[in-house]
């Protein structure tokens, strides 16, 4: 037996709850559905599930008055839901054609490019994680960055961050950051945080010759070409492994070298999208911008649930920076904008030096 | 006819909520304290009332259900820290009736250690290891539940494995260095 199977087995059999079979609800089906009945209003309010309509409320005329107010709190949900669309779309990338950055270095034939299979699995140097520190004898909680004096919180989505120093704790590792000019916060949720300029309310887009994109996020893992294509966001290549999305997806290759960010060891490359590519995305919510074509998916961001959808475009030239974090997901910064944009410039002298990473936190659920 | 529709909906849903319960509330309260873990229960059991359109028939609808499940126990865990769910877990190992005290003694040091070691996987790694384990998951159905291409979990089911024996093995020789673990010396 391999010491594989052996932690395998002892993992079996570590099962906390091994009787399925003896167990019965402990209320009937009907019981549990008139359960429901009773508190289907504070769960709907409560639970986030205001879109999914109960099958007994049709045409239930005893009803009325519960489906009036939920169809009045769908109505608010609908424009909630619909302002962080607004929002939400806008981290990801595209915009005006032409190809190669302005600041990027050329391919760096010599550079020993950062990991790009899984984390070394054999040779992993164990991170001291939220998860190594609970042991017997550790009783101290993961000690994050302390902001400096002049970082402040970066404010909530829709607010406006003037330049300045921010810090954030929603990547599970803390980061702080110097921004050089002002941007609409458009997500700050647990696992990413977007910011962008250039955007038009009234339309609902970037602007196309002027808007650009500045996002950190925990990056979950990369779309294949199936997956590049769905409404819903998927990755199921590994999130180190940059080079298998690129392989498997039309997408060009502009720059690419290594540094290092807060002592981590970092993979810069520049992509656009082959303007000839048949990998195209759905267009409309949760999709590319008509008119942007080709546009595609690249990835999926932790935490899964919230199944976040970012895009590259033939329009736009992405710069990732992917960060190393020891055994759990990378630190994605993703930097969007029209081809020669001064805005890679101004990333790459500010935000990118001051970028400070905090301890590794467990990893984003 | 709306009536009708109703009625439909019901028997539908007490069928699933009759043969699926025991799996998905043993999903959930091998994830989550007790408490938590029931309003897990009835919160995946909500969703699938009102999306019962949407259950598929059959052994379908279990991974339909583990998979709102999946989510659900996501959000819980999103408000707790690592620390608390280690605790947790420790404290819901079972003893295993059919072996001796000696065994058993043997055995609480080896499931709390590869408890440990479980928990110092990512929680990708960690949550492909309890469906192929605890819920005895094939790697189609895994793929289904987990919404990944089957080779994407092969992939994952592989490193969790090496992660695990890996983390397994450095418990194992940082518990030696610190001396005899009750209960182990009477095999080692």
């Amino acid at each position: 037996m391999t010491i594989d199977d052996r932690a395998l087995r002892h993992f079996e059999r570590a099962n906390p709850v091994p009787d399925v079979a003896e167990r019965r609800p402990t209320v009937s089906a009907r019981q549990f559905l008139a359960q429901i009945d009773q508190q289907e209003e504070s769960i709907m309010l409560t639970k986030n599930h205001l879109e999914e309509r109960s099958p007994r409320s049709e045409g239930d005329e005893p009803r009325r008055p519960l489906v009036t107010l939920v169809a009045a709190a769908a109505l608010v949900a609908l424009v909630v839901g619909g302002l962080v669309y607004i929002g939400t779309r806008d981290d990801r990338d595209e915009i005006p054609a032409a190809p190669v950055p302005t600041t990027e270095p050329a391919i760096d034939e010599g550079a020993t490019p950062a990991p790009t299979t899984p984390v070394a699995e054999e040779e992993a140097t164990p991170v001291t994680t939220a998860a190594e520190a609970v042991t017997e004898e550790s009783t101290e909680p993961i000690s994050p960055i302390v902001p400096s004096d002049a970082a402040e919180p970066v404010p909530g989505f829709g607010s406006s961050a003037v330049p300045g120093t921010y810090w954030s704790f929603v990547l599970g590792v803390d980061i702080e950051f110097e921004l050089p000019r002002t941007m609409f916060v458009a997500a700050n949720e647990l696992g990413s945080l977007g910011l962008i300029d250039g955007y038009n309310a009234q339309t609902g887009s970037y602007t196309p010759d002027t808007g650009v994109a500045l996002a950190f996020r925990r990056l979950a893992g990369w779309s294949t070409r199936e997956e590049a294509v769905s409404r819903t966001a998927l990755g199921s290549i590994d999130p180190y492994d940059i080079d298998g999305w690129i392989a498997d997806n039309d997408v060009t290759v502009l720059s690419d070298s290594t540094t290092e960010i807060s002592g981590h060891p970092t993979r810069v490359v520049d992509v656009t999208v082959d303007p000839d590519s048949t990998v195209q995305g759905p267009e409309g919510p949760n999709g590319c911008f008509a008119g942007w074509e080709p546009c595609f998916h690249y990835g999926l961001t932790a935490p899964r649930p919230t199944q976040r959808k970012d895009w590259v475009s033939a329009q736009r030239v992405t710069r990732f920076y992917l960060i190393t974090i020891d055994d759990s997901e990378p630190i994605l910064v993703e930097v969007g904008a029209p081809a020669g944009s001064d805005f890679f410039d101004e990333v790459e002298t500010t935000v990118i030096p001051s970028l400070t990473l905090g301890e590794d936190g467990p990893p984003l659920p | 006819m709306r009536e009708d529709d109703r009625s439909l909906a019901e028997r539908r849903f007490e069928m699933v909520y009759d043969r699926c319960y025991p799996r998905v509330a043993a999903f959930c309260q091998r994830r989550l304290p007790a408490d938590q873990a029931d309003d897990a229960i009835a919160e995946t059991f909500v969703v699938a009332w009102r999306r019962i359109d949407d259950v598929p028939e059959g052994a379908a609808a279990l991974l339909w259900l583990y998979r709102v499940a999946h989510r659900t126990v996501g959000h819980h865990w999103r408000s707790r820290d690592r620390r608390t769910r280690l605790h947790t877990r420790l404290h819901a190992v079972p003893e295993d009736v059919t072996a001796g005290p000696e065994e058993t003694a043997v055995s609480s040091v080896e499931v709390e250690r590869v408890l440990r070691a479980a928990d110092r996987l990512n929680d990708n790694d960690a949550e492909v290891l309890r469906l192929l384990c605890w819920e005895h998951l094939d790697r189609d159905e895994i793929a289904e539940v987990l919404e990944l291409t089957p080779n994407a979990v092969s992939q994952r089911i592989h490193r969790a494995r090496r992660h695990l024996a890996k983390e397994l093995a450095r418990l194992e020789r940082e518990d030696h260095r610190r001396g005899p673990v009750p209960g182990e010396g009477a095999t080692s």
